[in-house]
């Protein structure tokens, strides 16, 4: 057997309690093999079963629905019988615009096995083909970020939604990612269209200022501090900097320092104020923007709506990466250090042949690389996983 | 809670009050379709879903005393699940939510927080404003346009939504839609009701066989567009591809908003306001369909007619006749 297989047989033996579905005889579940075969629409009785299979197939990724089904096994989605489905936000570093993200970007040519670093070039130097792989690594950085996000869409979502603790499955893909479930009853059964509107509240896009500083007639009317949502963060946040402004610290639009005082008086009180200005109301709804630009939850919108959806099994292993796809409570997420944390494969040592660059990376603690293309390095199994996962070198 | 006003059931027969109403007077589906107290109940029932169908609105019948009230309530449904047909369904849905907002946006705030626990929405009433629950107000509202009913813009706390008694009562109105449209058993009916659906399906086909002969005839219609006409038409869940297709190309061959969003009528997940603000959008901004290209990758192309665009199967077909 492929040794990585086997690293991951290993681990689904001696870590199969970690596994875990809730409701799993209700799940679909889907694995892919280190051959590349997709098996879907399985259905699992109980967990001791699921463990069992991902110990027998050791499979390259493992995934369950955010569908509750009277059939999961059934092989079309309107056969499924579709009883509730989680909600699902998903967040991908790869859509956060970050440039740690690019971290040891490297590339390697299908046809003849050249490789360099940096973004692929439109043609292989050495052989012109045009059939170039563009390989990604991981960075602390660029998962920091990442964190960061799923951090703020958990307070969005205890503050708004009023949900937390349990209510909640929040975990780490096992490579970019982040994904988080609510799993309260009470959100089962919402439509796309709702799930769709869930997903442009957190992260921001159906917010409208002009709503939010709304004008009627020579009436300008502010949202107020103890608000909740969109309109909360907002007052607080522009509260706060009228009151900085006072002593000179920030600059204020001259439109809005000029009444300063009524502004405080709408924010804290809901008192409106009379003819404002054109500029005001315009530096007004500039200035909401910007505050929800600053803090709205870049998640991926596609994935809300979609009941259909997979994602992995809590504890399962990524197949990209080797990483655990763990599940975290809200408070373990704080401190999460993915690269150490969701290491779960051996350090047994295997030997490396590396195809392409490899950057210099840190696992649990210990620092590996660079590596030119071409050499051979025995390394622990988690670090040698991430290598070979990454399509970066091979076993010899 | 407060002693409620048992006439309450006469404009509100959906409710607790009109089911136990219904059990105290052992109503059965004989005495809707014999009891000649009922007579009444029975010709504003037929005038309420001939409205529906007609896209009226039918308001002779707002003081009935209770009893007649939950008849006539109770043989609208009756008869409209007894038809059975999805796009009467969302008429009768639409007919019947438009007619409890005109009721219900005059009740104070008490009332419409009881008509929402009735409704499956947990309203806590709070000054001349009312806190909703989450999850009911995205039922509701998720088919409304306009931002100022996006949950961005709105003070949203722990899972409650805090909305104005007007606004209350147009979620409401939303959430009795919803209510009306879950399936419901196809009963069997005695001749007197039978009679009504009888009538109600002649004009229902009437008003279907309108909305067709005010396109163009099925011959000039490129495949294509056919086959998604018969689609909206079966109430086959469609891509969102798929509907702007339609939408673009019927509105460019002169069809009016109204007859395409009747033509959407039927859809499972079909949402009046959603689909009206959709189609009107694609109207305002005179989009094109798609060519065929694009038709092509979509997987939306069925037979290469030779043409580059579906708006230039029709003309080419007249040009050479
Ligand atoms: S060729 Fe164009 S008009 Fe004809 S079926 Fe295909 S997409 Fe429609
Ligand atoms: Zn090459």
């Amino acid at each position: 057997m492929n040794p990585l297989r086997a690293a991951f047989r290993e681990y689904y033996a001696l870590r199969s309690r970690s596994i875990f579905v809730p409701r799993i005889d209700l799940r679909e579940i889907m694995v892919v093999t280190f051959d590349g075969t997709v098996i879907r629409h399985v259905s699992v009785k109980n967990l001791e079963s699921l463990r069992a299979m991902l110990a027998r197939e050791a499979p390259r990724h493992a995934y369950y629905s955010v569908g509750l089904y009277e059939r999961p096994a059934a092989k079309f989605m309107a056969e499924k019988g579709l009883k509730g489905a989680e909600v699902l936000f998903d967040i991908d570093a790869d859509h956060l615009g970050v440039d740690e993200c690019d971290y040891g970007l490297a590339w390697r040519c299908k046809s003849c096995g050249e490789s360099g670093d940096g973004v692929p070039p439109d043609a292989c130097p050495k052989c012109g083909s045009r059939d170039l792989e563009r390989l990604d690594w991981l960075s602390e950085g660029c998962l920091e970020a990442a964190k960061r996000e799923a951090i703020r869409l958990l307070e969005i979502l205890e503050s708004d939604l009023g949900v937390s603790g349990d209510e909640l499955m929040v975990y780490y893909t096992g490579h970019r990612g982040y994904h988080v479930r609510i799993l309260s009853e009470r959100f089962l059964g919402l439509g796309k269209e709702e799930r769709r509107e869930l997903a442009s509240h957190v992260s921001g896009l159906s917010f409208d200022p002009e709503e939010v500083f709304y004008v009627k007639g020579s009436v300008l009317t502010t949202p107020r501090v103890d608000e909740g949502g969109w309109r909360g963060r907002i007052a607080k946040e522009m509260l706060q900097l009228l009151e900085e402004s006072g002593g000179g610290k920030t600059a204020l639009p001259s439109s809005v320092a000029k009444r300063r005082g009524e502004l405080v008086r709408a924010l804290k009180e809901g008192v409106p104020l009379i003819n404002p200005t054109r500029a005001l109301v315009r530096d007004l709804r500039r200035m909401a923007e910007e505050i929800v630009q600053a803090r709205r939850v870049r998640i991926d919108e596609m994935v809300t709506p979609d009941t259909s959806r997979l994602t992995r099994i809590p504890n399962s292993l990524h197949g990209k990466t080797g990483l655990r796809a763990m599940a975290l409570s809200p408070d373990e997420l704080r401190d999460f250090q993915p690269l150490g944390d969701a290491v779960g494969l051996s350090n047994d040592q295997i030997r490396v042949f590396t195809t392409a660059p490899v950057p210099r990376f840190r696992v649990k603690g210990e620092y590996f690389g660079p590596y030119e293309p071409g050499v051979g390095v025995d390394l622990p199994m988690f670090a040698a996983a991430l290598i070979l996962l990454k399509g970066r070198g091979v076993i010899p | 809670m407060e002693e409620l006003d048992p006439a309450l059931a006469s404009r509100y027969p959906f409710t607790s009050l009109g089911e136990r109403l219904i059990e105290s007077e052992g109503l059965t589906e004989e005495d809707l379709a014999y009891d000649p107290l009922l007579e009444q109940s029975r010709r504003h029932a037929r005038g309420r879903l001939l409205s529906a169908v007609s896209g009226g609105l039918y308001l002779d019948d707002l003081y009935l005393p209770p009893l007649d009230a939950v008849a006539t309530y109770l043989i609208v449904r009756l008869v409209s699940s007894w038809i059975g047909d999805p796009f009467l369904n969302r008429l009768v849905a639409e007919h019947e939510s438009k007619r409890f907002h005109r009721l219900a946006r005059d009740e104070p705030i008490h009332i419409l927080a009881w008509l929402g626990g009735e409704l499956g929405a947990a309203i806590r009433p709070d000054g001349e404003r009312a806190w909703i629950d989450i999850s009911s107000y995205l039922r509701a509202a998720a088919g409304l346009g306009g931002p100022k009913w996006r949950l961005a813009n709105r003070d949203v706390r722990s899972g409650q939504v805090l909305v104005g008694r007007r606004e209350l009562a147009r979620l409401l109105q939303e959430l009795l839609r919803a209510h009306l449209l879950e399936p419901t058993p196809c009963p069997s009916l005695s001749p007197p009701l039978r009679a009504i659906g009888t009538e109600v399906i002649r004009r229902l086909e009437e008003r279907k066989a309108s909305i067709q002969s005010s396109g163009p005839s099925r011959q000039t219609l490129p495949p294509c567009i056919e086959k998604l006409v018969e689609k909206a038409e079966r109430g086959e869940n469609m891509s969102h591809q798929e509907r702007f297709t339609l939408a673009a190309y019927l509105l460019k061959v002169g069809w009016s908003v109204d007859r395409v969003v009747d033509l959407f009528r039927s859809a499972p997940d079909f949402k009046e306001r959603v689909a009206r603000y959709q189609v009107s959008h694609i109207a305002k901004r005179g989009y094109n369909p798609p060519n065929c290209e694009t038709l092509r990758s979509w997987g939306i192309c069925v037979e290469d007619c030779g043409v580059k665009s579906p708006l230039s199967y029709g003309r080419r077909g007249r040009r050479r006749r």
